[in-house]
């Protein structure tokens, strides 16, 4: 099944990852300019998990998510001061990495849907045409596949030349997964994926985020706690740029082992 | 950051608060009614143990009423962490006072029949067995209300004291059956009865003791 098609020139120096693990934080500190926004963060993210990211607003939990694929390139002064990133045991930050190749193995998709003002069936073929392919039928192949594994396929199978426009919103945001997966990725990021939806939309998508899981290492920024319950097999706190506590999601929110988690999904904060 | 303040949703703290109260009124009604039962069969005295058969009613209210308050809480405010371990307990401590509160209603009923008998039963041997169990159950509620692990801790090992003298009871009454001439077998079945009820209230007690190391969690240990 999709994973890693496009492979990352290997650091010789980084240390092999474990069998599950798939992405490795090492003593990340991250700052805008010389404002810290992350420090001392240490994360093993496994492979075909979803992993929820949670925590106040500014406690850095999307600056790390976008640094898996360096999206946070294009912000004046953010860089990474200390530690590193690895995918599958590589530096994503080598400069021997293309920035633009990482984006293809570690696709995003964000709060609000983007589709392109084009056909639906374009909009999936897109990202595979400018990464070369060429092949009319492996194109379409390839976005009737995505639009399955997005379960859209149904929904939009009678219509693939109107535009992504005329779908709804959840409809629009599942046509964004199913571009961000038909080039194929090893990690998919959500960076509050259903904030924008209906609650009926945000279940058809947290169905499809568990369902994705089983071919895809999902890491999802989320400020809906019961989110991060339903959909989520592994819960990372976040407070004021720090990693407070890492565990399995339904440990943490039945016991979690720090006074600070307890505090914030507890809804304590003084 | 505030540990342990009040929650930011003032009506999720407000249930959260009735539901605690509801679960002390209950603890209080149950060792009232365990009080009664206790002062009607030690004094030989009908009215208390009347009291103790009929206010098991309100505990058996009380039960339901925390029952809907713990679930209506689950369903419209999602407890997490500390939150959801205290509706868990108090539903579980809920279980173990209405059974506890029903032992003394047993209690209540062998009591009034004892002081309806016209026998002098050996009471003695149940005194202990009275304090032991009520100090327990009043400890173990106690401890919860108070999240105090130690005196929980405590209440395990005074449990097996409370099953030692059940057993001890029970020998001095099967042996000193056949030789008492002014009991009547019933009131020897409700010495029994009573024993058994006071041991069952230990092990209620030790149920409820133990729901406060399960409340405080990793978090706060």
């Amino acid at each position: 099944m999709p994973q890693a098609t496009a492979t990352l020139s290997a650091n010789p120096s980084t240390p092999t990852p474990t069998a599950e693990e798939i992405l490795r934080v090492e003593d990340l500190e991250f700052c805008y300019g010389k404002s810290v926004a992350l420090e001392d963060i240490n994360l093993s993210i496994p492979s075909r998990k979803v992993t929820a990211f949670i925590g106040p607003s500014g406690c850095g939990k999307s600056t790390l998510l976008r640094g898996f694929n360096r999206m946070n390139d294009e912000v004046d002064g953010a860089r990474i001061t200390k530690g590193r990133i690895l995918l599958e045991g590589t530096d994503l930050y080598d400069p021997s990495i293309d920035a633009v190749r990482l984006r293809r193995q570690v696709g995003m998709v964000f709060q609000k849907s983007n589709p392109f003002p084009r056909s639906i069936f374009d909009n999936i073929a897109y990202g595979l045409q400018i990464g070369g392919e060429t092949d009319r039928e492996r194109i379409r192949e390839a976005v009737e596949r995505s639009l399955r594994q997005a379960a859209l396929w149904d929904e939009v199978k009678d219509r693939l030349s109107e535009s992504a426009f005329g779908l709804s919103g959840g409809q629009q945001q599942r046509l964004c997964i199913a571009r961000a997966i038909a080039v194929q990725p090893s990690v998919l990021l959500m960076d509050e994926p259903c904030s924008a939806l209906d609650p009926v939309a945000t279940a058809r998508v947290e169905e499809l985020i568990h369902k994705l899981a089983e071919n895809y290492t999902v890491v999802i920024v989320t400020h809906n706690m019961q989110q991060a319950t339903r959909v989520s097999d592994l819960t990372a706190f976040f407070y004021l740029g720090k990693l407070i506590e890492f565990a399995p999601t339904g440990r943490l929110f039945s016991s979690p082992s720090k006074p600070e988690t307890e505090a914030y999904i507890t809804g304590r904060f003084g | 950051m505030n540990q342990r303040s009040d929650h930011i949703l003032s009506a999720y703290n407000d249930e959260l608060a009735a539901l605690a109260a509801l679960r002390r009124e209950m603890a209080g009604i149950t060792l009232d009614n365990l009080e009664q039962a206790r002062r009607g069969v030690l004094e030989r005295c009908v009215e208390p143990c009347l009291a103790a058969i009929a206010d098991d009613e309100q505990v058996n209210r009380l039960d339901a009423e925390i029952e809907a308050s713990a679930l209506a809480i689950l369903a419209r405010f999602h407890p997490v962490a500390g939150d959801l371990r205290e509706v868990i307990a108090t539903m579980r401590i809920s279980t173990n006072l209405e059974r506890a509160a029903d032992e003394a209603k047993t209690i209540g009923k062998r009591g009034r029949s004892l002081a309806q008998s016209g026998a002098t039963p050996d009471l003695a041997t149940l005194e202990p067995l009275f304090e032991q169990a009520v100090a327990e159950l009043a400890d173990a509620c106690r401890a919860f209300d108070t999240k105090d692990t130690a005196l929980a801790a405590t209440i395990r090992q005074r449990d097996k004291d409370l099953d030692k003298a059940h057993k001890a009871a029970l020998r001095t009454y099967t042996e000193s059956l056949p030789a008492s001439s002014d009991t009547a077998p019933s009131s020897w079945l409700d010495l029994l009865l009573i024993t058994r009820a006071l041991e069952r209230i230990g092990d209620h007690a030790k149920n409820i003791a133990e729901e406060t190391a399960f409340l405080v969690g990793p978090a706060q240990s």
